[in-house]
């Protein structure tokens, strides 16, 4: 019984940081529909930014999100402007696959340009918090783990008072269930395209601050949350914050479970089943309000 | 005669032409094994793509998940080959139908899955494989060795064994399987099901609208892409001599049959080949180049030409190809029947001596809060012209869509030739007979004008040819005989109205739905298409109309039915409900009280 | 029409001229050319750099000694194929080497999977190829011209059970259960099962084994269950990312068992020391090669220390086993007088290598044969432990450190 608490105490903990990079897909895909495959790669290039502040200026990871978020906010929009606009522009369909094979594109080619400049090298930062922890009755929890979670309440409560109460965040997601309508509304589409992109991307930035004090380096991380990232947010609810936030809880501890009564590996198979169970059975999701 | 000849030949030369390279390049290189290795990746590739394309960029539904289908080939072949001694050849075969059936079993609920919402489900099913193969070790007490992999054993000079010593007799294998798949995507192409997967491809909605049972399409092109994708697993297995799960059903794998075919020239027939002969070679350069200096080089080329293509030349190599061996031409369609010489549409009969054609009762249907239609009833009998008129927001296009099946009704019925209505999909409803156009046109925008009517009148017809022969005549009726060959996108949008209607005329149907047919036509194109309007009235067809103009409307219909908020509220001869006060005050006064 | 024809047929011609490019083979008569299989890019292109050094340094040498005496000094080409740790391309770089490069041997391919098809080329053209791949199977073919002078996972997984049974004796203290966590690849599967066999042969319980999925970001799970059982040994077998993580969680989730293994891999790169400091102490290794073996076989040092000045780092595992099979490829040509592929085949099979001082014996071993396999029977593993960020040889006692101890157990300076 222990056992399967510690499994889904830090099964909640590592799902805390996948909720983080679905809440950063959610943006671009569960809103706009725009199927990111670079979400991963952002988060890749976000960690690398992390990287070599760390080496080369000594700046803590936790800070970073100063410097990197607003990088990658740029990097977000320029890369909406200049390729996904132009595809959403001319794409009828909500979801079209155009912008799922670019984004491809794209992830290949920056993973492959960070392995050509950075090397396959497993790099690693090591700082005060990276192998801390603290017990909470009995249960063992690992600090900067905590910190991811933290973090992500605190994204996910952002997050959600933007999209519901602001009128940018009500514009993005107008855009997101109908491009034209939004358009003849008014709604500058590809600005606000670029922001939501932007935001995304910035966002990475947050996760890669999270990750970086546990977790390697190396120009592939990204595609090992990227799947994992497409289930929390269909699972959650495409366009629900809180949704994705507990859909990325619910998978850690699913596969924290899984991994403990079988194998890990299972685990795998397991979300994978749950992520088509989830389209047939409540394609809304938990949380979603989308009606098809 | 000429057009289809000329197509049929080039194709055919394509074809022959496509597989000349490789053999040609082969006579050239003599027996440099390495060049001849490279070729049969080129062709291994190609055959993966066309047999993706299939599905892919015929089907409209990409899977990214086709890798899963390859492994399933290579390691049913090879386990029958290893533990049952069944040479490959028939481990292939085999290896395919149960690929087929796979596919088939998981494609066919996910195709109501939007697009990119698919990819996403074969991805999962794919890696589900790959994962659930790395973890087996033994399958019915047959060992496979999962992660580790599953050893073919190398016996020499085998033939009858699908085993060669040197690649000459891979390449000849890789050679005829490539010939077999091209040739398949080019039949397919221009059958039956290459018509209702193109135009399920543009608009699974209209397809379905006109009797065409896209699932059932899908299915079929799901099922043959499985099989060949499978074959291939299997010369995988015989040529490289060791599978395992990590590799054969990787998702590198599913992403490069994706992208070549993308790059080449997606629903193209030689698309494939294309994407193959750019993308390989250019992987083996960068390697033979740079071998070890610059990692990961020939990937950036992949995923930038993906980008590039994808922004700017979305149609791949093949359209450019083309445009530089043919042009397109307006062919006249030739010589059709005079508009006498045959019955275009069904005679002015009833069902059951008198009874009504349709008959719609107490039909009622909510969207969340809002009121779309409210216990409506009325009839239509057969070969009369109702008309239902009705402020925006009044319902009609709504019961359009409960009496075609494209909504539910949350109440009521709809009763067609005395049958009830239950749950018939759109397309069953074309079948028996109910046929309409939509308020937006939705022609299928890549085919030409002539193709987009054949889609219609291919579920009855004997054959592709006497389809076309339907759709000459029809287009001819619509007035569009001169503009047969032009793409859709490029028709003007009242020559789009005719097409519309040409099409729905295909179907045969016993009953046919206008939808606001003038909305959006110029002054100048209007009088043409009311006189096709009171054409198609002449010839006895059942109508119930759609429309906003009411000069038209009262002209063509029998009957009026005025529909307000979702109810009727009147109903009676044209004259007589368009001066009606109550209708008046609704229709016109509404807006001239308020202003 | 035909104008039409015509230009396909133009078209298509151009497209076949292309993909014709084939620049001819330049081959030397007298150089003998040597071809490399290794993955120069990918995920494990640094091994691929540190072999291409290794090489690149006896190469050099060689030819600055005078090149291959019995052949008129004939120098020595190496040519470098990249295989990005696939397998399919394994085996087209293997092809490329021997059809257009026309090399006289081969020497392959770090990943079993790739090693394993790539050799099969090897064999179909009768070229030699010695392989570096600990994967069993690679001489268990029947094929005559694959070779093998180093420990297969066996010989390794039976080196470190034997290993640690014999350390823990020398301190005391025995290991009555174990559980083994490996990554699920082909090598992790293939070395788990061998090292749970010679556990259970030891006498040693085996709670279970498992194969986690290689790169998981979370593996608290794994541990949680592990220090249910209460183990005295955890073997792990991972590459580097999944070793830092395994090692770190045990950390976390306090997992301290009596002894702390790896089956090689990650545990004995240097970026691993370099990242894990002190969690790192303790941990035993089986290894093909580690420095330290320098110690006992001074000349072993030297060259080791020649290969840092060189490139600013030591030999590791693998770039060690590239540079036996390079030397046992030049042992075998001086011989052979010929590099007709036959004869220096022949002459491989043939070799016996006893002296310790033999540049061949850059692994050292008690002797240097090929039995009709295509292996080295005699070839052996070592156990290593790291003591204070540096790797100590402790076993066999031949060739182990004089003046180091084992340190046990795993953690010890901490507890």
């Amino acid at each position: 019984m222990r056992g399967l608490a510690q499994a889904v105490t830090s099964g909640l903990l590592i799902g805390a940081v996948y909720g983080l990079i679905a809440l950063g897909l959610n943006i671009v895909f569960g809103t706009m529909r725009v199927v990111n495959f670079a979400q991963g790669t952002l988060l890749m290039a976000g960690m690398f930014m992390t990287y070599w502040l760390w080496e080369l200026g000594g700046v803590h990871p936790y800070i970073s999100p100063l410097v990197t978020a607003p990088l990658l906010f740029g990097l977000g929009f320029a890369v909406q402007h200049l390729f996904v606009s132009p595809l959403l522009a001319r794409e009828r369909a909500r979801e079209p696959m155009s912008v799922l094979l670019l984004t491809l594109g794209l992830a290949l080619v920056l993973e492959n340009v960070a392995l050509l400049f950075f090397s396959a090298d497993f790099k690693t930062v090591t700082t005060d918090v990276s192998m801390q922890t603290f017990k909470i009755a009995g249960l063992i929890v690992s600090v900067p783990r905590l910190v991811g979670l933290g973090a992500m309440v605190a994204t996910s409560l952002v997050l959600y008072l933007f999209f519901m109460h602001t009128d940018l965040g009500r514009a993005v997601r107008a855009t997101g269930q109908d491009r034209e309508v939004a358009r003849l509304m008014g709604i500058n589409d590809f600005r606000i395209y670029g922001v939501a992109y932007g935001l995304s991307a910035a966002m990475m930035g947050i996760a890669a601050a999270v990750l970086v004090p546990f977790f390697y380096i190396h120009p592939g991380v990204g595609t090992s949350f990227l799947l994992k990232a497409f289930v929390i947010v269909v699972l959650g609810g495409l366009g629900s914050m809180p949704g994705a936030a507990l859909g990325g809880l619910l998978v850690g501890v699913i596969e924290g479970a899984v991994a403990l009564w079988v194998q890990a590996a299972v685990a795998q198979i397991v979300l994978f089943a749950v992520f088509v169970a989830i389209l047939f059975v409540r394609p809304a999701g938990l949380l979603g309000v989308e009606r098809r | 005669m000429t057009r289809l000849s000329a197509s049929v030949g080039l194709a055919l030369l394509s074809i022959v032409g496509a597989a000349l390279v490789p053999v040609a390049t082969r006579a050239l290189i003599g027996d440099d094994d390495y060049w001849l290795q490279v070729l049969i990746w080129v062709m291994f590739f190609a055959y993966l793509s066309a047999a993706w394309n299939l599905i892919g960029g015929f089907g409209g539904q990409y899977s990214i998940g086709h890798a899963g289908l390859l492994g399933i080939g290579a390691y049913t072949s090879s386990l029958l080959y290893v533990h049952a001694g069944v040479s490959p050849w028939l481990g292939m075969l085999a290896g395919g139908c149960l690929a087929a059936v796979v596919g088939g079993a998981i494609g066919y609920p996910c195709f109501r899955l939007r697009g990119a919402f698919f990819s996403l489900v074969t991805i999962a099913f794919a890696e589900m494989l790959r994962v659930g193969t790395e973890l087996t070790d033994s399958l019915f007490g047959l060992p496979i060795n999962g992660v580790r992999g599953f050893l073919l054993p190398v016996a020499g000079s085998r033939p009858a064994d699908f085993q060669f010593v040197g690649k000459r007799g891979y390449y000849y294998v890789m050679l005829g399987l490539l010939v077999i798949i091209l040739t398949v995507g080019w039949l397919v192409k221009r059958s039956r099901l290459g018509y209702y997967l193109a135009a399920i491809r543009d608009d699974e909605d209209a397809a379905a609208a006109l009797g065409v049972h896209p699932a059932r399409a899908k299915l079929l092109a799901m099922v043959l892409s499985s099989f060949f994708t499978a074959v291939g697993g299997t010369f995988y297995a015989q040529l490289i001599g060791f599978i395992t799960p990590t590799r054969t059903m990787s998702l590198d794998f599913s992403v490069q049959m994706v992208v070549m075919p993308v790059l080449g020239g997606i629903g193209t027939v030689l698309g494939p080949l294309w994407g193959a002969l750019v993308l390989v070679p250019i992987g083996e350069v960068t390697r033979a180049l740079w071998g070890g200096s610059l990692q990961g080089v020939h990937l950036i080329i992949y995923g930038a030409l993906l980008m590039l293509v994808i922004l700017r030349w979305p149609q791949g190599i093949d359209p450019w190809l083309r445009g530089l061996v043919a042009r397109r031409r307006e062919t006249p369609v030739a010589a059709q029947p005079a508009l006498g010489d045959t019955p275009l549409v069904t005679p002015r009969t009833s069902p059951d001596g008198g009874e009504a054609l349709l008959r719609v009762d107490g039909l009622s249907r909510s969207f969340g809060g809002a009121v779309g239609v409210r216990d409506l009833a009325f009839e239509v009998a057969p070969g009369e012209v109702v008309g239902i008129i009705g402020a925006n927001g009044a319902g009609k296009t709504t019961v359009f869509n409960l009496i075609t099946g494209a909504l539910a009704a949350d109440g009521g019925d709809v009763w067609f030739a005395g049958r009830r209505l239950g749950r018939e999909t759109p397309d069953a409803r074309s079948r028996l007979g109910i046929a309409r156009t939509f308020q937006i046109v939705r022609p299928f925008i890549g085919l030409t004008a002539l193709e987009n009517v054949m889609v219609a009148a291919l579920p009855r017809a004997a054959s592709v040819a006497e389809a076309r022969r339907e759709a000459g005549r029809w287009l001819a009726f619509a007035g569009l005989a001169h503009r047969a060959g032009v793409i859709a996108s490029g028709l003007s949008t009242g020559e789009r109205k005719r097409l519309e209607l040409a099409r729905a005329l295909a179907t045969r149907p016993r009953l046919l739905l206008l939808d606001e047919v003038t909305g959006g036509v110029d002054q100048r194109s209007l009088p043409g298409l009311v006189r096709l309007m009171q054409g198609i009235r002449a010839e006895g067809l059942t109508l119930l109309v759609i429309e906003h103009n009411l000069r038209v409307v009262t002209a063509l219909a029998d009957r009026l039915v005025v529909l307000h908020l979702g109810e009727k509220i009147r109903e009676g001869p044209p004259q007589a409900v368009v001066t009606d006060p109550a209708v008046v005050d609704v229709y016109v006064g509404a807006t001239v009280a308020r202003g | 029409m035909r104008h039409g024809m015509l230009r396909i047929a133009t078209v298509l011609g151009l497209v076949g001229l292309a993909t014709m490019w084939n620049p001819a083979p330049v081959g030397a008569a007298d150089e003998v050319r040597i071809g490399v299989v290794s993955p120069m890019t990918g995920p494990t292109a640094k091994f691929g750099q540190a072999q291409k050094n290794a090489l690149t340094m006896a190469g050099d040498d060689v030819n600055a000694a005078g090149g291959i005496r019995s052949l008129g000094g004939a120098k020595i080409k190496l040519v470098f194929g990249d295989t990005r740790g696939e397998a399919d391309t394994g085996v087209t770089e293997t092809e490329r080497l021997i059809t257009r490069e026309k090399v006289h041997a081969l020497i392959g391919a770090f990943q079993s999977g790739v090693g394993f098809p790539s050799s099969a080329m090897a064999e179909r053209h009768q070229v030699p190829w010695l392989t570096f791949g600990t994967f069993d199977k690679i001489t268990e073919r029947g094929f005559k011209y694959v070779f093998r002078a180093h420990a297969n996972d066996t010989i390794k997984a039976r080196t470190l059970i034997e290993g640690l049974v014999a350390l823990g004796k020398r301190a005391s203290q025995s290991i009555g259960s174990a559980v083994i966590l490996a990554e699920n690849t082909e090598w992790g599967k293939s070395v788990s099962d061998k090292q749970r066999g010679f556990l259970e042969k030891a006498g040693v319980k085996v709670h279970f084994v498992e194969n986690y999925p290689y790169a998981a970001p979370d593996l608290t799970s794994l541990i949680v269950k592990a220090k249910g059982v209460k183990p005295d040994l955890v073997v792990a077998d991972s590459y580097l990312g999944d070793a830092l993580l395994i090692t770190r969680q045990m950390h976390e989730q306090e997992l301290r068992p009596v002894a702390y293994a790896a089956g090689g891999g990650g545990h004995v790169q240097p970026d691993f020391l370099k990242n894990m400091a002190k969690l790192s102490d303790g941990i035993l290794a089986a290894t093909m090669w580690d420095a330290a073996v320098g110690k006992a076989v001074p000349w072993i040092a030297k060259e080791n220390e020649r290969h840092v000045a060189k490139f600013g780092a030591p030999f590791t595992e693998d770039s060690a086993g590239y540079y036996q099979a390079f030397q046992i490829i030049v042992d075998a040509l001086e011989r052979a007088k010929t590099t007709s592929a036959r004869e220096l085949r022949d002459a491989i099979a043939a070799t016996s290598i006893t002296d310790v001082n033999h540049k061949a014996m850059f692994l050292p071993y008690k002797a240097l044969r090929f039995d009709d396999t295509g292996q080295n029977p005699f070839a052996t593993a070592m156990v290593v432990q790291i003591q204070g960020g540096k790797f100590r040889l402790l076993y066999p006692e031949s060739i182990a450190e004089p003046d180091a101890r084992v340190v046990w157990p795993y953690l010890a300076t901490t507890r």
